[in-house]
């Protein structure tokens, strides 16, 4: 009981703390105005409390940059040199060089630019996780537009469809049903992504206000014990993926609605 | 096509394993099954099959699909454990160990020399693609047989000559048509000099157009008088080559004979409904 | 062969300061062949050549522990292949990050409790574990140097990107088809036979699209070394990229970083290209013979 009312506590002092909002000081801090000791619940509401972070991250950047990606992939298809050609460059760059780089040269630029706003991780890094995970989706729907097959289009032409229904009815849907599975590993790996944001990657970290694994590394830093706070950022990130894969799943059960055998 | 010079060194190792089993062999069947059983869960493929082939005879079995003919030829050489039934090849009894569907051989020793004994030709010819044709026909008898290279090349060298495509020898599967890809699985089965040869549909999979130079070659094997087990569609091919002709229905022999008794005179009911409905293929 | 650096040095470093001083183009260039041959300098290309270093002493760890991943899932021992099972699906679920960050401590860790219980401090009464804390006693803490470092993340990368290996491993063993293994066993090759020859040369052809995969997202983790406290070249150029002023350094310049950086970053896009280009080749060899079926038809 005793437990359950200290848990219960941490997860007020806590819980949102990765927003800056409940208790200041971080448990076990050594200043004065350091509250709570370290202890498992203040571990786990803490750590999770970064996560919604993480979770933050992966969603705004997912869902905004399957637009660009969409985008991108049409330049890439098409036949003019002067569309495909940007379209290929900056998807090339960007899956060519590490994320990590990718922080480190965003925050620079924001800062020579004077973007105050997008210095901070909220912002900035979300630019950037934005811009990446784009350009990975985009190469997976520019390879699913092209597997979609030619029979499809040519049924769609002899029925004199205009070129944006004949986009809308039949090529969308296709290409979207053959790259859900490519497009949902990326998911997971943008997801697992958002965990360097606040790794030196340039972006500071406001008053303490991270993500999962900088909670995580700081009680392994302030214990030297490594087995208790990184195992509970991995479960965290084991059910998070789970759920992620379920969420997928169900998408694709309905993006393959009318095949029989649908996986 | 003549084959004296080619048969002499395909029939030379029977003996061997022969001198082996003893004596009282030499009458015995090649290949001898009896009671065999087969189910896949809840599905009884075959019932108790009794099916004998001399030396020198050609089995053709026929029957609709999902007869089991298949599976009783795949039983032949292992590659599915019947739940229950003998199996004897040239004499040697294969043993098993447990019963029912945990049923399995004994000793894989055992299974293996007689799966290098009976060399199978399958429908979809499974060549091994990353090998060159010639690689194919070499690979078994080397490992199998332990032949020295030069030993299994030239012997590759005579069956890949033997079917008609010695000049497609460093090519790999893939760039062969269908009938030139069989007849290479048919050259790989004939390199390991097989006491018998066992054929599982070898044209189903092939187009009509492509069909004839594989029956052509597997023909002129039977006239070779070399023991060969059958499965096939073809029912004038089967009515061709074969010394006596199986049909199956639903897991048991429904009739057997010769081609003529078979085909010119069938007295089930079945038979004549399978046969009528086979001529207009 | 770089004599004339200190004056070129100090004459560019008069010019920033006098406004009436002009720099020739000649003395520019001079000046920058100086700048990129500091020893500092020679410091971040050899750091280069440790991330190369790193990333060949990876592959085969990672190779072998991908094979032992892969092969230990079909084990006849469900221990065994439980925890290879466990293994390869791993990095789909947590993130390599978290691995990088423990793998090392776990090991430096377990290293400080045995020389920490069995050696140094057998008397003392401290324990090692003290409650949530660590603690191990002055003498038996390690202090990690550079080489140390990189031995622990070459382990770390082996042991990620051998899960993935494992992985790719796996699925690509499933991806020969049954019928190819079969023949082999229909002519009498045994279970080792038909794996030596035919499943593993097979195997090959449908892990290598992955295997290229695999370390191009290796190459792209390199940076990662440098959350790890390696000095590798992002920890120069983080160094080499800040503002240096005219009364503390020879080769004065302003905050040169995000210039670093774009350096960095094409040092990595020349790399992933190179690699791809190598793996096309390579795709193309082991494509002989081997037609798998192209699901991409061309849109005309």
């Amino acid at each position: 009981m005793e437990m359950l009312s200290e848990c219960l506590t941490a997860l007020d002092q806590y819980g949102l703390r990765s927003f800056g909002i409940g208790e200041r000081g971080l448990p076990g801090a050594t200043n004065t105005r350091g509250g709570a000791p370290i202890n498992l619940c203040n571990m786990t509401v803490l750590i999770g409390s970064g996560m919604l972070r993480n979770i933050l991250f992966g969603l705004i950047s997912l869902s905004t940059g399957f637009f660009l990606a969409l985008s991108l992939a049409l330049l890439k298809s098409r036949s003019e040199w002067y569309l495909t050609g940007p379209a290929r460059v900056m998807i090339y760059t960007f899956r060519g060089t590490p994320l990590l780089i990718q922080f480190f040269i965003g925050y620079l630029i924001f800062a020579s630019f004077g973007l105050g706003v997008f210095r901070t991780a909220a912002y900035g890094a979300s630019v950037v996780l934005f811009f990446n995970t784009a350009c990975y989706a985009a190469e997976i729907l520019y390879g699913a537009y092209r597997a979609v097959p030619n029979s499809d289009l040519e049924a769609a032409r002899a029925y004199a469809l205009s070129p944006f229904d004949r986009f809308r009815d039949v090529t969308f849907p296709t290409m979207m049903r053959l790259a859900w599975p490519a497009y949902t590993n990326e998911a997971i790996f943008l997801f697992h992504a958002t965990t360097i944001v606040f790794l030196g990657a340039g972006f500071p970290v406001r008053r303490q206000s991270g993500d999962a694994l900088y909670y995580a590394q700081y009680f392994a830093e302030r214990t030297f014990n490594p087995f208790i706070a990184y195992p509970i950022v991995a479960l965290y990130f084991v059910l998070a993926t789970a759920i992620l894969i379920l969420m997928m799943r169900t998408v694709q059960v309905y993006l393959n609605r009318h095949l029989r055998n649908a996986r | 096509m003549p084959s004296a010079d080619t048969s002499a060194p395909a029939h030379a190792p029977d003996p061997a394993p022969e001198a082996a089993t003893g004596p009282a062999s030499d009458a015995a069947p090649i290949i001898a099954l009896a009671g065999i059983e087969k189910s896949f869960g809840s599905l009884d493929v075959l019932k108790g099959v009794d099916l004998e082939a001399g030396r020198g005879d050609v089995v053709a079995m026929i029957g609709s699909s999902g007869s089991g003919k298949s599976t009783l030829l795949r039983c032949v050489n292992l590659l599915e454990v019947p739940e229950r039934g003998e199996i004897t090849i040239a004499g040697e009894a294969i043993t098993f160990s447990n019963k029912g569907p945990a049923r399995v051989p004994s000793s894989a020793g055992q299974v293996n020399r007689i799966r290098a004994d009976l060399s199978m030709v399958f429908q979809q010819f499974n060549l091994w693609a990353h090998l060159s044709i010639l690689e194919n026909v070499m690979l078994p008898q080397r490992r199998v047989l332990k032949r020295d290279r030069a030993q299994a090349r030239q012997r590759a060298i005579e069956t890949l000559d033997r079917v008609g495509i010695a000049d497609k020898a460093d090519a790999y599967p893939s760039q062969l048509s269908g009938g030139q890809q069989q007849r290479a699985a048919i050259a790989r089965a004939l390199a390991m000099d097989p006491t018998a040869l066992l054929f599982d549909e070898p044209t189903s999979a092939l187009d009509p157009e492509l069909e004839g130079e594989v029956l052509r070659v597997i023909k002129s094997l039977a006239e070779e008088d070399r023991t060969m087990l059958l499965v096939t569609h073809d029912m004038r091919f089967a009515r061709d080559v074969a010394d006596k002709v199986v049909f199956l229905h639903q897991g048991r022999i429904e009739e057997e004979g010769t081609p003529a008794e078979i085909f010119d005179s069938p007295k089930s009911d079945r038979l004549q409904q399978f046969l009528s409905a086979s001529d207009h293929r | 062969m770089f004599e004339h650096c200190p004056a070129i040095a100090e004459q560019v470093k008069l010019a920033l300061g006098d406004e009436a001083l002009s720099i020739s183009v000649q003395e520019r260039a001079q000046w920058f062949s100086c700048y990129f041959t500091t020893k500092k300098h020679l410091s971040i290309f050899r750091a280069a050549g440790v991330v190369l270093l790193i990333l060949a002493f990876t592959v085969p760890v990672a190779l072998l522990l991908g094979f032992l991943g892969a092969l230990g899932k079909a084990s006849r021992w469900p221990v065994i292949s439980q925890i290879c099972s466990l293994y390869v699906i791993m990095v789909r679920g947590i993130p390599d990050i978290i691995f990088f960050l423990f793998v090392p401590l776990t090991i430096e860790i377990g290293i400080e409790y045995v020389m920490h219980s069995f050696v140094y401090c057998r008397d003392s009464a401290e324990p090692f574990f003290n409650g949530i804390n660590i603690q191990p006693c002055s003498e038996a803490a390690i202090i990690p140097t550079q080489f140390n470092r990189i031995v622990l993340a070459v382990v770390a990368y082996g042991i990620v990107f051998g899960s993935f290996a494992a992985n790719i491993i796996d699925g690509a063993l499933k991806a020969v088809p049954f019928g190819q293994r079969e023949t082999g066993s229909a002519f009498g090759l045994s279970q080792r036979q038909v794996f030596f020859d035919i499943h593993l040369p097979q195997m090959w052809r449908y892990a290598l699209p992955g295997f290229s995969n695999l370390w191009l997202i290796l190459i792209k983790a390199t940076p990662l070394l440098f959350l790890l406290g390696i000095q590798d070249i992002i920890y120069y150029a983080d160094l080499l990229g800040k503002m240096a002023t005219r009364r503390y350094s020879t080769y004065p310049h302003g905050d040169w970083k995000l210039w670093y950086f774009i350096a960095l970053g094409i040092f990595y896009l020349a790399l992933t290209m190179l690699s791809q280009l190598v793996f096309t080749r390579l795709e193309r060899r082991f494509n002989k013979g081997m037609v798998i079926n192209e699901t991409t038809s061309g849109r005309v």
